[in-house]
């Protein structure tokens, strides 16, 4: 029974937070702080700088000596995230409710949480950043509705999810403040932000009223066969119900969303189809040009107490008709505003994975980047546990992780509608533009991208021994090679090859802010993606200001270039 | 189980007590190979290397190297992998001592350079662009005698087929050198594919939009097969046809009517009657075995993927245009049949999948090979145009007696429509009367002479009294001419010599079912309501959603019912085939799944719902994307009733349960 209940509890969790992860957080600033022998530091050294230190400040909450500082905010059900970076040699514990500690470390398990035995819950894998760069946990907690348990429903480190639905049975009240303890060596935390939630349900709909239309058929899909509507009617439930037996239709409710008291709310919009939404005459979540399947949207709104005249548009396609409307707010997890069955959960499948556990694995399918398939790419990955994804089209690399490889279920579950594969470990995300471009010289702007049929061309790619590849290509009347050996390390050494051809550069990377730490070490830093550039510090790279990313590091292409990404 | 237990019964009870029925796999035999566990062999493409080993390339993206393929005297196969991460490749080829693979987006050359038996090279010989739809599957290369390659390029699927990257919807030349010449456009999905020993260029089309049923194609220089998707491209400056999609009536009129009007628009040499054939043509083999493969020389093979077996095809040229007949020939295999090649011993090796689109096999994948027993079976060879009917040809010389009665035959012909809809209904079925019957001299063959042949109509030929001198039926007793051409060059049959004595009306039942062919959309009939009935008062107590998933597949397993309760079911087929919903009484699917399956030709007019007393409630036919409510009251007696679609081929997998409880 036990068990069960908490299932069925997990499950609800779980399918909610999917919604609530673009729900904005709300700041927890520096002086909402006991600091304890914290200090506030405006920024810190990169410890890899000689004679690393701070400048005082109020962004960040940062220690160098063992000691704890905790926050005046007591939760007991809450969402929690934060930014820190860890010296060299460095251990805290960050702890939820004021005693459920999860290891923020370099020296032991990155991630761990600390049972109340002292021994550790290691995470599912290491998706710990190297040393001194700036990393995210998100923590999901909640009072177990049951009782004498807390909940650790999700912990995300990195993009990488890493515990989920870990119980710890409890005798105490489950709230508390949130601490962090330096155990030894450095650490600063900084954006710290939370919501904490609550049990009210502030926002109902009321007065509603109900059109359908029938819709023609794919040539011309969204638009109604008539000006009459079919069917219309007043409604208590807001569902998808009024377009039974119609292949294909427009829906539109109007009534009112009342509002118990002023605030910040949002609105989340989830369908298969097409839909829309308006508040006060307003489109605060306006309709597409086509037709999606279940890409949940979200409109927040500052709304005061009282009615508020709301249009919900829907519009089935070749999708079974699917249609929800969630409501939430800083300190409300999401709850329906529509009939159960008119949003039905969808079933999940087990994961397929790709494991390379003795040799290197490759994988060519498609891959999202920047929110666009890219549809030549090829994915590696070694047994030494880092991996790189790679876009055959332009020669670049899309992205690198280390942990596990790859999660294949969208290739190969059924037909594999999307036939995209996802990198499973804590990853560093490349520009996706040309590594090598001609430039009339080193001030010309790099190319976005480059025609893959008559600019660049692919021509295939040779295996070593161990069996990672080097790519080839024509370019520009010169022959280029591009290989990427990751390593045990947890870092990726790229070496470019050219000849034939003059004026060639190598973009060695982009971000918003490049630094140069030492001679050869250079910081990438761009918001939840820092990385580390290291190559032989003899060679002298440019780095150019002003381009659309920032800053980019670039290098003259003569021979060859070889230089290793950290992250 | 049940089946031996159905043939024992048979062979016990037959009339030809001294032998027992022949069967399919007296005359062709199936080896499995085996599959080393955890080797997801889901084939793509196939190709037999001269030294003896079998190139297996895997929708999963591998290439296995199998030795010992043949497995003679009891031994067994070896795997080896040598080649992995391809994107889901779907052709296959050895040409010039390396394994050429299709990806999705380009055509690579696997090369194994320091020999240790595994691929070190991967070359892109050929890239093209993708939009990133799953339906993008590409094919090849086939190679031709002058040593160019053919590939060709699946539409995309956005709930119709769509052409949403450069020459997708075509199928492309390509020099040794890597020049590419768009060659013939309007496929759909065309997964098989081959040039003949003759230079010919076929390639197979699976019924969908615009295509009313599977069929065959020769592809000739510029042709346009059909599916207007491909057509966005003829602007290109190297198209070699310039029809424009604008250009093709959507109308419903059959193809065959629709091609006087529309330059380039290529009729099917052989159409392959949905259901009644296939469901799903894949690969073409063309039997060059001298004899080896049995007594079918020249003739070629389709697979079928849905229906997991093969189908035989004789083709002749009539006024120059090839055209012919198909019959069905083995059935029975394990999984979805993709690829056919001829092994050195010239048996057939058969590569299948099943995943995301479901087969009568109900592995996942396989790998089997097709051998001739070295006994003839008692089949039509041919069937062939005469200026006034049909010569059809018999493997074994014939009962003249029966073979004289035109009791022995029925004759039909019928089309499809030519329309953007996914598939479509039998249409103008006509009865034909046979006027003259010759059997030859030597009783190998019959001439029949026959009223109103149809140009461009489907005639179909069931021979079910044919008996052979040793008293025995065909082992398959009906074939499918596509008579595109009548071929007025052949020597007429005297008709008054060899007529047939007419028949009183009052006995005729030859043609009982096809002269009033029902209507093709079917009534609403008491077990289907798709309004509220009236008696109700417009209340529901329960309404029930389901829709399809791929795969054949229902996304609802189980649902409840109270007994007695008045019932609302929506169905919504979003799928991309053709189904139905049919709610029959408990323990009860596999006897109406096969009726459904035997209902033939009348099968789709009536949504393949047979009339039978354990079929309670039903919904039509379904387009893809097509939606249907039925009402009906629940079943008063509790059990566990099922829910099923009876379109044939889909039975046995695409089931649910209604449980109705008190």
């Amino acid at each position: 029974m036990y068990l069960r209940s908490l299932s069925i509890i997990l499950a609800f969790f779980l399918c909610f937070q999917t919604f609530a992860q673009d729900f904005p957080l709300n700041q927890l600033t520096t002086d909402n702080w006991d600091l304890g022998n914290w200090k506030l530091a405006e920024s810190i050294d990169n410890p890899y700088k000689k004679k690393a230190g701070f400048t005082a400040g109020n962004k960040i909450l940062f220690s160098n000596t063992p000691g704890k500082t905790t926050s005046k905010l007591i939760t007991a059900d809450a969402k929690v995230k934060f930014d820190f970076t860890l010296g060299n040699n460095s251990d805290a514990i960050f702890y939820i409710q004021g005693r459920h500690g999860i290891v923020l470390s370099n020296t032991r398990a990155m991630g761990a949480i600390i049972r109340p035995d002292g021994t550790l819950q290691l995470p599912e894998q290491n998706a710990g950043k190297a040393v001194g760069l700036w990393q995210t946990l998100e923590v999901t907690f909640s009072d177990a509705p049951f009782g004498g348990a807390l909940i650790i429903e999700k912990v995300t480190l990195n993009n990488v999810v890493i515990h989920q639905g870990y119980v710890i049975p409890t005798k105490t009240s489950n709230e508390g403040p949130l601490v962090f303890e330096n155990k030894t060596g450095s650490i600063g935390v900084s954006n710290l932000q939370y919501l904490k939630y609550g049990n009210e349900k502030p926002l109902k709909l009321s007065d509603l009223t109900y059109e359908m239309y029938e819709t023609y058929d794919w040539n011309q899909q969204f638009a109604p066969k008539s000006t009459t509507p079919n069917d219309k009617g007043t409604t208590t439930t807001l569902t998808k119900d009024f377009g039974a037996g119609y292949n294909r239709f427009l829906l539109i409710f109007r009534g009112n969303l009342d509002v118990e008291k002023d605030g910040s709310y949002s609105l989340i919009l989830d369908y298969a189809g097409k839909g829309s939404l308006k508040i006060d005459g307003k489109d605060v979540i306006p309709a597409e040009n086509g037709e999606s399947y279940r890409k949940p949207r979200v409109a927040f709104l500052e709304l005061t107490k009282g009615k508020h005249p709301i249009e919900i548009r829907y519009n089935k396609v070749w999708w079974r008709a699917e249609l929800g409307l969630f409501a939430a707010g800083p300190e409300i997890r999401p709850y329906a505003l529509h009939a159960g069955t008119s949003l039905p959960s969808p079933q999940a499948v087990g994961e397929i994975d790709i494991k390379p556990t003795s040799q290197v694995e490759m994988v060519r399918s498609f891959v999202m980047f920047d929110g666009k398939k890219r549809t030549h790419v090829i994915s590696v990955g070694t047994p030494a546990g880092t991996h790189y994804t790679y876009d055959l089209d332009q020669g670049a690399p899309l992205y690198a992780w280390r942990g596990d490889f790859a999660d294949v279920t969208e290739m190969f579950h059924e037909r594999g509608e999307p036939q995209l594969l996802k990198p499973k470990g804590v990853k560093t995300t490349f520009s996706g533009k040309p590594t090598v471009a001609m430039l009339a010289n080193a001030n010309a702007n790099m190319p976005d991208t480059l025609d893959a049929y008559k600019e660049l061309i692919y021509k295939g790619y040779a295996l070593d021994t161990e069996g990672l590849p080097t790519y080839k290509y024509q370019y520009s009347g010169a022959e280029l090679t591009q290989k990427l050996v990751p390593s045990a390390d947890g870092s990726i050494t790229t070496t470019i090859t050219a000849n034939g051809s003059n004026n060639l550069y190598v973009k060695l990377g982009e971000a918003k802010n490049i630094t140069m730490v030492n001679k050869g070490l250079y910081v990438l830093e761009s918001p939840n993606n820092d990385s580390y550039i290291q190559l032989d510090p003899k060679l002298k790279p440019i780095v150019r200001s002003n381009t659309k990313a920032g800053q980019e590091i670039i290098l003259p292409l003569t021979g060859s270039v070889s230089y290793t990404i950290l992250w | 189980m049940k089946k031996t237990f159905i043939l024992l019964l048979f062979t016990i009870s037959g009339v030809f007590a001294q032998n027992r029925p022949l069967v399919e796999e007296d005359f062709y035999r199936i080896v499995t190979l085996p599959v080393p566990h955890g080797i997801e062999l889901e084939v793509g493409g196939l190709s037999v290397l001269p030294d003896g080993r079998l190139g297996v390339a895997t929708r999963r993206g591998d290439v296995w190297l199998i030795s010992n393929p043949y497995m003679k005297n009891g031994t067994m196969p070896t795997y080896k992998k040598f080649a992995t991460g391809l994107h889901e490749p779907l052709g296959l080829n050895y040409i010039n001592g390396n394994l050429w693979a299709t990806q999705r987006g380009e055509l690579t050359v696997l090369k194994d350079t320091d020999g240790n038996g595994v691929a070190d090279q991967y070359e892109a010989f050929y890239k093209f662009p993708l939009s990133g739809n799953y339906h993008e599957y590409s094919y090849g290369p086939v190679l031709l005698p002058n040593k160019d390659m053919l590939i060709t390029l699946n539409l995309g699927w956005i709930g119709h087929g769509a052409s949403l990257s450069k020459w997708r919807g075509w199928m492309l030349k390509l020099t040794p050198d890597g020049k590419m010449t768009p060659w013939a456009t309007g496929l759909r999905s065309p997964a098989g594919f081959a040039v003949l020993s003759n230079g010919d260029i076929y390639y197979t089309e699976n019924q969908g939009d615009w295509v009313g049923s599977g069929r065959m194609t020769q592809l000739e220089e510029g042709d346009f097969a059909g599916n207007p998707e491909g057509l966005i491209w003829t602007s290109e400056p190297n198209s070699p046809l310039k029809l424009q999609a604008s250009n093709v009536p959507d109308t419903g009129e059959p193809m065959y009517d629709v091609a006087s009007k529309v330059p380039n628009l290529k009729v099917p040499a052989v159409w392959f009657p949905h259901t009644l054939m296939g469901i799903s043509t894949s690969d073409i083999a063309e039997d060059l075995s001298g004899g080896k493969f049995g007594p079918f020389e020249g003739q070629l093979f389709v697979g079928d993927q849905g229906h997991s077996k093969i189908m035989r095809v004789f083709l002749e040229k009539v006024k120059g245009k090839s055209q012919g007949a198909c019959f069905p020939f083995r059935e029975g295999f394990q999984s979805g049949i993709l690829r056919m090649q001829w092994g050195l011993d010239k048996s057939m090796f058969v590569g299948m999948t099943s995943r995301g689109w479901s087969s009568t096999g109900k592995d996942e994948f396989g790998l089997q090979r097709l051998e001739w027993t070295g006994k003839t079976p008692f089949e039509m060879k041919t069937i062939k145009s005469m200026p006034d009917g049909f010569l059809v040809e018999f493997t074994q010389p014939v009962d003249k007696a029966v073979a004289k009665d035109p009791e022995s035959y029925k004759v039909n012909s019928f089309t499809y429509k030519y329309h953007h809809n996914y598939g479509s209904p039998i249409i103008n079925t006509k009865s034909l009367k046979i006027k003259a019957i010759q059997v030859a001299e030597d009783g190998m063959s019959v001439r029949l002479a026959i009223d109103s042949l149809r140009l461009g109509y489907i005639h179909e030929l069931r021979l079910e009294g044919i008996k052979n001198t040793e008293d025995r039926a065909l082992l398959h007793n009906f074939g499918y001419y596509t008579l595109n051409n009548i071929n007025d060059a052949a020597p007429k049959m005297d008709v008054a010599k060899y007529a047939v004595i007419e028949k009183k009306p009052a006995d005729e039942h030859a043609g009982h079912s096809m002269s009033n062919m029902p209507k093709t959309d079917m009534k609403a009939t008491a077990k289907r309501i798709n309004e509220i009935p009236e008696s109700w008062g417009g209340k529901v107590d329960q309404t029930i959603t389901i829709g399809t998933k791929p795969g054949l597949k229902f996304d609802v397993a189980k649902l409840q019912v109270k007994a007695g309760s008045k019932i609302r079911i929506v169905f919504n087929n979003n799928d991309d085939m053709l189904h139905n919903l049919v709610i029959v009484k408990p323990g009860t699917v596999g006897k109406v799944g096969e009726a459904a399956f035997k209902m033939g030709l009348d099968g789709e007019s009536k949504a393949y719902v047979p009339e039978l007393s354990e079929v309670l409630f039903h919904t039509g036919l379904m387009q893809p994307e097509a939606q249907e409510t039925i009402y009906f009251v629940a079943p008063s007696t509790p059990g566990d009733y099922t829910f099923v679609c009876t379109y044939p081929g889909h039975y046995t997998v695409m089931q649910g349960i209604m449980k109705v409880v008190k």
